[in-house]
């Protein structure tokens, strides 16, 4: 059959139309890098002290010309801060992604690594690996390699236990699929908890860091192990865009139209059991970001994944650099954990989101 | 070209759903699947559009579609299920769209081909809108212009064949009326020659009116595939719905009309 399409007279308005939906992308995309942008400035020139803004120049110039040695200040900006900035722009876009993927595949807003135990297990896998490897020779130079692997690993089996747990009649039910991440969450905690007691000097930072997050140990070894890792999932899920789209329209109506559906629910449980991983065996266990993020870009923008992806992960690392500063700035000179900020934002997010979908669903939830 | 079945035979378990059903759709017509509750309709649907394992052969212009990709199966069936559920926010244009967001259609080909679907349903009025808020009948008319659309997604020269599943069930009188007549078009227009439909019905008197061919099944097995006028018997119809009916004939098309008995 032919299927050239025939020219129809309103071709002109369509496509009027459809470049100013273009122009509104662009708009969106380029406010998001302006705001990442600002933020990043932000952090790096905001400190405990006193903030000056000039500061990111400043010691750029002095690692540019090599001074930095000489001044303390511009060394704690280009070693500590600028990293836990980066840091905590890759971890809050590893968080939204994934947050979004995993609604996509379970075709329901209320998915969040956090809330399914996925972070959880990242925690109890990084753990284990820092209690047990320290005694390790090789864990002097490979350790931050093993605690991501340890944790990708423990992403990854938390992740597919829920899903098997929550999956009825091959069909993911969104109330056993909490339920399980419920069950998967107290689990890992126990661990942890458990764990950390072992180390009994240090118990209760581990226990504070790990379950409630925090950026403070960021350092240009864990952006260098987290942004490719990032850049990687988020390329591979942006790749499977059109499929996560169609995916909305029913597991069977994707199946239909081409999508093999297995398989990619498949390759984006990996991919964000990957992300997480990478994001938790350096900050922790950070809430909420993956559940507040694409809701607020489906809210604002579009629900299409071929904006939601780059979206969330430009709009999550944006969140939780604000959320880091903030948390650097509300105690000062104490920090608050990052994980109890994001948590006080995003629970009443869930709730409210809860009550949406009561009133959509009815007993469907 | 056609969508066959031969000694396709679906088991749950010790229970037999489909028993050895063997019968060909040709491209160009419009076939009824009609029976009780429970006779299988579903089920067959199911084995027809891949979805579903079974034993026997199921080809689809002659090639076996157990053998085909979940890709290359949409490129030759698209398939309408009984109910379709969506949680996000879309809004009507970007469902349509979605029947081809596989194909490397040009923008401008694709709202073409979007407009011309809608059209057919007589949804062009709604196209703008969220999806969640449209009617059940107006979501109902949205997924048949998503699955004509991806009929006309990708570009070969085989024939293509629609599973609907009900897709009257939502519908008003009119739009019944309408949607019918608009497939049955489609199947016989002379350009688009090589598209044939299987559409589960309920109501017999549209399957009389609308198609070229009906097939008749209770409790997993064919009692008839041919056409109206010779599947819609008096004493077969008792016999396979347990009803009493009176068999007219429709005062325009002369195709039987069935009355019930009170």
């Amino acid at each position: 059959m032919q299927v050239s399409a025939p020219i129809i007279s309103t071709t002109l308005a369509k496509s009027s139309r459809a470049l100013a939906q273009n122009r509104k992308r662009l708009i969106e995309l380029s406010f998001l890098v302006f705001i990442v942008s600002s933020i990043t400035w932000m952090g790096v020139a905001i400190g405990a002290s006193k903030v000056d803004f000039l500061l990111p120049l400043k010691a750029f110039y002095d690692f540019v010309s090599g001074g930095l040695e000489s001044n303390v200040t511009h060394n704690i900006v280009a070693n500590i801060r600028t990293p836990r900035v980066l840091m905590a722009l890759l971890v809050g876009a590893a968080l939204a992604v994934s947050g979004a993927s995993l609604q996509g595949i379970c075709r329901n807003p209320l998915a969040d690594p956090g809330l399914l135990g996925i972070s959880s297990g990242a925690a109890v896998g990084a753990v284990i690996m820092i209690l047990f490897a320290t005694y390790l020779p090789a864990f002097e130079f490979a350790g931050p390699y093993l605690v991501s692997i340890a944790a990708f690993a423990g992403a990854a089996i938390a992740t597919f236990s829920v899903y098997h747990l929550a999956q009825v009649n091959g069909n993911i039910q969104i109330s056993t699929f909490l339920l399980a991440g419920v069950a998967i969450n107290a689990l890992c905690g126990a661990i942890i908890g458990g764990l950390s007691f072992i180390a009994d000097d240090q118990a209760l930072r581990l226990i504070t860091f790990w379950m409630m997050g925090s950026l403070a140990s960021a350092n240009w070894l864990a952006v260098a192990i987290t942004a490719p890792t990032l850049g990687f999932v988020v390329w591979a899920i942006y790749r499977k865009r059109h499929a996560l789209n169609l995916i909305l329209l029913g597991e069977a109506n994707a199946r239909y139209s081409g999508v093999d559906i297995e398989r990619v629910k498949n390759q984006i449980l990996w991919l964000t059991a990957l992300a997480v991983g990478v994001a938790v065996a350096f900050s922790g266990i950070i809430g909420f970001i993956g559940l507040v993020v694409p809701h607020i870009l489906r809210a604002i923008s579009d629900t299409n994944y071929r904006y939601l992806v780059v979206n969330s992960a430009l709009l999550g690392g944006a969140l939780l650099a604000l959320a880091d500063i903030a948390s650097r700035m509300l105690i000062a000179p104490a920090e608050l954990p990052i994980g109890i900020l994001t948590s006080l934002i995003g629970a009443p997010f869930f709730i409210g989101l809860l009550i949406q979908q009561k009133k959509r669903l009815g007993v469907r939830l | 070209m056609s969508l066959r079945a031969e000694n396709l035979t679906v088991r749950f378990g010790n229970k037999i759903v489909l028993d050895d059903l063997n019968f060909v759709c040709s491209s160009g017509e419009m076939t009824a699947i009609v029976g009780e509750n429970g006779a299988g309709k579903s089920t067959l649907m199911n084995c027809l559009s891949g979805a579903l394992n079974f034993e026997g052969l199921v080809t689809l212009n002659n090639r076996p579609i157990k053998s085909m990709s979940i890709a290359q199966q949409a490129q030759y069936r698209a398939v309408l299920p009984q109910h379709s559920t969506i949680n996000f926010p879309l809004d009507v244009r970007e469902i349509v769209r979605l029947a081809l967001a596989l194909t490397s259609l040009s923008h401008d080909d694709q709202e073409a081909i979007i407009n011309d679907s809608l059209k057919l349903v007589d949804a062009r009025q709604f196209v703008n809108r969220d999806y969640l808020k449209l009617s059940g009948g107006e979501k109902q008319r949205v997924q048949i212009a998503r699955v004509l659309a991806q009929l006309r997604a990708y570009d070969h020269e085989h024939s293509r064949f629609l599973l609907l599943d009900e897709p009257t069930s939502a519908l008003d009188l009119k739009h019944q009326y309408a949607i019918l007549s608009m497939l049955r078009e489609l199947c016989s227009a002379a350009s688009m020659r090589d598209i044939g439909a299987l559409v589960i019905l309920h109501d017999l008197n549209l399957a009389s009116l609308y198609c070229d061919k009906v097939l008749l099944l209770k409790g997993g097995t064919l009692i008839k595939h041919d056409t109206p006028r010779i599947v819609f018997e008096g004493s077969r119809i008792n016999d396979t719905f347990g009803i009493n009916v009176f068999i007219d004939s429709h005062p325009d098309t002369q195709q039987p009309y069935l009355v019930p008995r009170i």
